[in-house]
C-alpha cells in the first residue's frame, strides 16, 4: 500500500513534469485532510533520498530527467566533434563519439571527398589528422550510405511485393482445393 | 603464437569525468522544458592536460549542446556571434544589441546547456554580457577554464552567486592510470608499474596516454602479455619525451 503511494506521488512529480510546491502536488493528488498531506509530505522526503525527485529549495520539487534526453546520431555526434575542434583523428571520434575505427575512418574519407575536410598530417602517435576546412558547412549526407539503404529498400519492396502475390496465389489454391472437398 | 596487444582508444570515465557528470545532473536538476527555473551558472577549472576541454566536448556532442571556445581577438560581437551560431542561428547580426536578442530567442526557444571554453580570456565585462543571458533566459551555461577563472567569477558578486556548481579537474590519479591502461590495452598493471606510471605523467593525461602506446609496443617487442611489472612500465615512460 505504501509502495503504491510512494509511485502515486512520483507519477504526480513526473506528470506535473516541472518544479512544483508540495502544496501543487497536493492540489493535483486531491489532498483533502492534514494527515494525508503529511503522509505526501514523508512519501516526498523518501522520494528526494532515493534520488528518484529532486528537491529544488525548501518545498519544491521537480522530476529528474535523464541528463541527455536526446539520441543523437552517431554522425552527428563526430559531426559536433569536429566542429568543436576542427582538427581531428580517427581516435578523437572513437574516444569522444564512441565510434568504430572503420566507421569513423570511413566518415572521415567521405567528407574528404566532398572537400569539408583535408588531411593535414600525423600527431605524435602517427594518427591521421583531419582539418575542418569547411567551417560554415552543414553536416553532408553519406551518399554511399543513402545509396546503400535506396537498394535494400528497393529490395525489400520487391521481396514484400513477391511473399503478397505468393500469398494470394496459396489463398486461390486452399480455396479452390476446400471447394473441391465440399462438392 | 600469442596476440598482439593493441591500443583501443576509449573514453575513460576517470575520476574527473565522474565527477563532471555530477556537476551537470547538479545543474540540470529541474530543468526540463524552457524557462523552468532559475538561471545556473557552472564554472569547471583546472590546469591544462588534465582532459577538461576533451571531457565537456564528448559531453556537449553527446547531449545536444551548445559549445564556444574563445579566441583572444574576439570582441563582445564576435563572442556573440559564435554563441548564435552555436545555437543554430542561421543569419547572425552584426549589432551587439540584435546578436544578444538572436542569442535569447535561440536559448528560449531551444533551451540546451551552454559551454564556454577558455573563459578566462574574458574580463568583467563578458561575464557580465553571459550573466544577462543566463538570467533571462534561466538557462544553464558552464564556464570553462584554467586557475583564473574561479578568481575572476568569485570578483562579481553577482555572477559567483549565481554558480551553483563549481569543480576542479584534478591530477589524474594512479587508480585512473589502471583504469586507462586496462580500458585501452586489457594489460593490467601492477602495483609498481601504475606507481612509475603515475609519476611519470604529472597528473597529465595526454602523458599516460602517451605512455600506453608506448608500453603497447614495449609489450609487443619484449613479448609480455600478462600483467605489466615495474620494468616495463619503466622502459614505456623513458621512451616519452620530458618536459
Amino acid at each position: 500500500m505504501a509502495e503504491h503511494y510512494t509511485e502515486t506521488v512520483l507519477a504526480a512529480v513526473n506528470e506535473l513534469g516541472r518544479e512544483v510546491t508540495a502544496a501543487e502536488i497536493g492540489h493535483y493528488l486531491h489532498i483533502q485532510t492534514q494527515r494525508v498531506h503529511k503522509k505526501m509530505l514523508n512519501v516526498l522526503s523518501v522520494l528526494c533520498i532515493s534520488g528518484r525527485i529532486a528537491r529544488v529549495r525548501q518545498g519544491v520539487y521537480a522530476p529528474i530527467r535523464n541528463q541527455q534526453p536526446q539520441t543523437i546520431e552517431l554522425r552527428q555526434v563526430m559531426w559536433r566533434v569536429l566542429k568543436m575542434r576542427r582538427r581531428v583523428t580517427v581516435e578523437d571520434l572513437q574516444t569522444m563519439a564512441g565510434a568504430s575505427y572503420v566507421y569513423a575512418s570511413d566518415w572521415l574519407r567521405m567528407l574528404e571527398d566532398k572537400g569539408v575536410v583535408r588531411k593535414v598530417g600525423i600527431d605524435g602517435e602517427h594518427f591521421a589528422v583531419w582539418q575542418l576546412i569547411a567551417t560554415d558547412a552543414e553536416l553532408p549526407a553519406d551518399d554511399k550510405e543513402a545509396a546503400r539503404l535506396r537498394t535494400y529498400r528497393s529490395k525489400k519492396k520487391e521481396a514484400l511485393a513477391k511473399m503478397r502475390s505468393a500469398r494470394t496465389l496459396i489463398n486461390q489454391a486452399i480455396a479452390a482445393m476446400e471447394e473441391e472437398e465440399k462438392g | 603464437m600469442t596476440e598482439k596487444i593493441r591500443f583501443t582508444p576509449a573514453f575513460v570515465q576517470t575520476k574527473n569525468a565522474r565527477n563532471f557528470d555530477a556537476v551537470m545532473s547538479g545543474l540540470l536538476m529541474g530543468k526540463g522544458g524552457a524557462r523552468e527555473g532559475d538561471e545556473r551558472l557552472g564554472c569547471i577549472w583546472g590546469r591544462a592536460g588534465r582532459g577538461k576541454t576533451r571531457t565537456v566536448q564528448t559531453w556537449a556532442a553527446k547531449s545536444g549542446s551548445a559549445y564556444v571556445e574563445t579566441v583572444s581577438v574576439w570582441s563582445e560581437l564576435d563572442f556573440l556571434q559564435a554563441l548564435a551560431r552555436e545555437l543554430g542561428v542561421r543569419q547572425v547580426a552584426w549589432r551587439r544589441g540584435r546578436c544578444f536578442d538572436l542569442v535569447i530567442n535561440a536559448m528560449l526557444t531551444n533551451p540546451v546547456p551552454v559551454f564556454v571554453d577558455e573563459a578566462e580570456r574574458f574580463g568583467q565585462r563578458y561575464l557580465e554580457i553571459i550573466r544577462d543571458i543566463a538570467k533571462i533566459t534561466g538557462g544553464v551555461i558552464v564556464l570553462v577554464g584554467e586557475e583564473e577563472l574561479p578568481h575572476l567569477m568569485r570578483q562579481n558578486r553577482r555572477v559567483w552567486s549565481r554558480t551553483y556548481q563549481e569543480m576542479e579537474f584534478e591530477p589524474v590519479s594512479q587508480s585512473d592510470v589502471i583504469m586507462y591502461v586496462k580500458s585501452t590495452t586489457t594489460l593490467p598493471l601492477s602495483a609498481p608499474a601504475a606507481e612509475i606510471m603515475h609519476k611519470a605523467s604529472g597528473g597529465d593525461l595526454r602523458i599516460v596516454r602517451r605512455d600506453t602506446i608506448n608500453l603497447t609496443h614495449a609489450a609487443n617487442s619484449l613479448r609480455r602479455h600478462g600483467e605489466v611489472d615495474g620494468e616495463l612500465a619503466r622502459i614505456a615512460c623513458k621512451v616519452g619525451l620530458r618536459g
